[in-house]
């Protein structure tokens, strides 16, 4: 037998055994989150309803578009690889080619979630980027917020159980999430003399936004919108899911191949060695 | 008015007017108020601003589904497997499907309603000590791989999944399994990982993340 066949083969076995030894693998973790969330709200009171589009500013020919969003009507999320985005709106039934009312962009961060929100009157439309929390509310707790949104100049003030979400919000002002205890809130929301309240049931690990809006008699109302909602009553560590058949299966025909391994390497070290005794013997001659 | 916006007021105008003069419009609700005499009278491109303060529109649905899930079905590991519920014990750690029921997996009744906003979830046993189990293929799952969960008003949800991952039952993910997404979202879990003799369990959990589809 040729030597470099032989030294083929020797490598063969070897690499087999090593490849056995090495098998039993942690498996390829799943790619990073590389997506976020993005939904519109259309906060302006005298503006009709929209036609919303969103196009990839980086490369990506990607549209999306929701059509027909009202005044007080917050969409629902789009789930959107991260990157820019150009957003457009437009008087709903427009060709997509006419001049936006209003446009903006957003960044799409991984994970994250964002609204962008159309505010004040029509003669003097502003897009804001609301980021919108997804961090996990304390055991038996939901998070609320007060977006104010009404056009007036007169602030706004909104309690709950006598305690302020919001003390005197200037116009397109959005308040921190406040926790509070899941269960039925009623919200107290005043601007000067205008007065409303409204109820807002909120389970636990439940995460709202309040919309106060201007109404068509000339005063305030509120609107109420889940941002995003966790498992409630979260359960604590791990689960116990398995007997271990498949495992002690799995070591078991380890430990043949194992075996069968260990045993062609020393087949292999037996040839290599016989092979070096028969050129020391070649040599010899 | 600054020039650029000007341009832009300027370019729209030219744009519709000429689709208007070439007669070339497609037929869509677009084309429409180009032809309307009142239309071409004004050369401003429609604000779509409203005679006066509109009343907001209502707030969107969000109850509570009343239906609940009856059965998971995954096709590309021949998944069709029923559903029992599913609870926290007194430890608060969720408890795992009866050892009599290896061939069903479980919902965390308690949790989200799969279709809601929130991460529904649903976990079921690898195998027992002496035979396979539901979900003993489950780390098999790519990105992109269907499944569906029957509700109990004929109904089916559809998943499309976005990622396995395996984690160390020392290091378990909390927040990012069962905190706030604002989609509808599925975890899938089981057990991997080598086998812990010390504690005799596995030593891993293998958790399927799914976004709702259409």
């Amino acid at each position: 037998m040729p030597t470099s066949r032989l030294r083929a083969a020797f490598l063969v076995v070897a690499t087999a055994a090593l490849a056995l030894v090495v098998a039993p693998a942690a498996p390829a973790l799943a790619a990073p989150s590389s997506t976020g969330w993005v939904r519109v709200a259309h906060l302006s009171p005298d503006t009709k309803s929209v036609d919303v589009r969103l196009v990839a500013l980086s490369g990506g020919s990607k549209v999306l578009r929701i059509d027909d969003v009202a005044y007080g009507a917050v969409s629902k999320y789009w789930s959107l690889p991260t990157g820019s985005y150009a957003v457009a709106m437009r008087p709903a039934g427009a060709s997509p080619d006419s001049t936006p009312v209003v446009q903006t962009s957003v960044d799409v961060k991984a994970g994250g979630a964002s609204t962008v929100a159309v505010f004040g009157r029509n003669a003097d439309l502003r897009t804001r980027i609301v980021r919108d929390a997804l961090t996990l509310p304390k055991s038996g707790a939901a998070r609320v917020r007060v977006v104010q949104a009404s056009t007036a100049s007169t602030p706004v003030s909104v309690t709950t159980g006598g305690s302020a979400i919001v003390s005197d919000a200037a116009t397109t002002t959005v308040s921190p999430y406040k926790e509070v205890r899941a269960g039925r809130w009623t919200l107290d929301a005043s601007r000067g003399s205008d007065r409303t309240t409204s109820t807002i049931d909120l389970k636990a690990g439940q995460i709202a936004s309040v919309f106060v809006l201007d109404d068509a008699q000339g005063g305030i109302v509120l609107r109420r919108v889940l941002d995003s909602a966790s498992v409630g009553g979260v359960p604590s560590g791990f689960l116990a899911t398995g007997g271990g058949y498949l495992a002690h299966e799995t070591q078991q025909q380890d430990d043949l191949l194992l075996t069968a391994g260990a045993g062609g390497v020393l087949v292999a070290a037996a040839a290599g060695t016989a092979l070096a005794l028969r050129r020391r013997t070649r040599a010899r001659a | 008015m600054r020039a650029p916006e000007r341009r832009a007021l300027l370019a729209g105008a030219v744009l519709a007017l000429t689709a208007a003069l070439a007669g070339c419009a497609a037929p869509s609700p677009a084309a429409a108020p180009a032809a309307r005499p009142t239309a071409s009278a004004s050369a401003r491109p429609d604000t779509a601003k409203a005679a006066a303060f509109q009343d907001p529109a209502a707030d969107p649905q969000q109850a509570r589904s009343t239906a609940h899930p009856v059965r998971i079905v995954i096709p590309s590991i021949k998944v069709d497997a029923g559903l029992v519920d599913l609870a926290r014990g007194a430890d608060g750690v969720l408890a795992a499907p009866p050892s009599n029921e290896l061939d069903k997996a479980g919902w965390y009744a308690k949790g989200t309603v799969p279709g809601d906003t929130g991460p529904a979830v649903i976990a079921g046993h690898v195998d027992w000590v002496d035979r396979v189990a539901v979900f003993h293929r489950l780390d098999e799952l790519r990105a992109g791989d269907a499944v569906l969960v029957r509700m109990s008003d004929g109904s089916t949800v559809r998943f499309a999944v976005d990622g396995v991952r395996t984690v160390s039952k020392f290091h378990f993910p909390t927040a990012s399994v069962y905190g706030p997404t604002p989609d509808a979202q599925l975890r899938v879990i089981t057990c991997g990982g080598p086998w812990d003799d010390a504690r005799d369990i596995y030593s891993e959990n293998v958790i399927v993340s799914a976004s709702e589809v259409g």
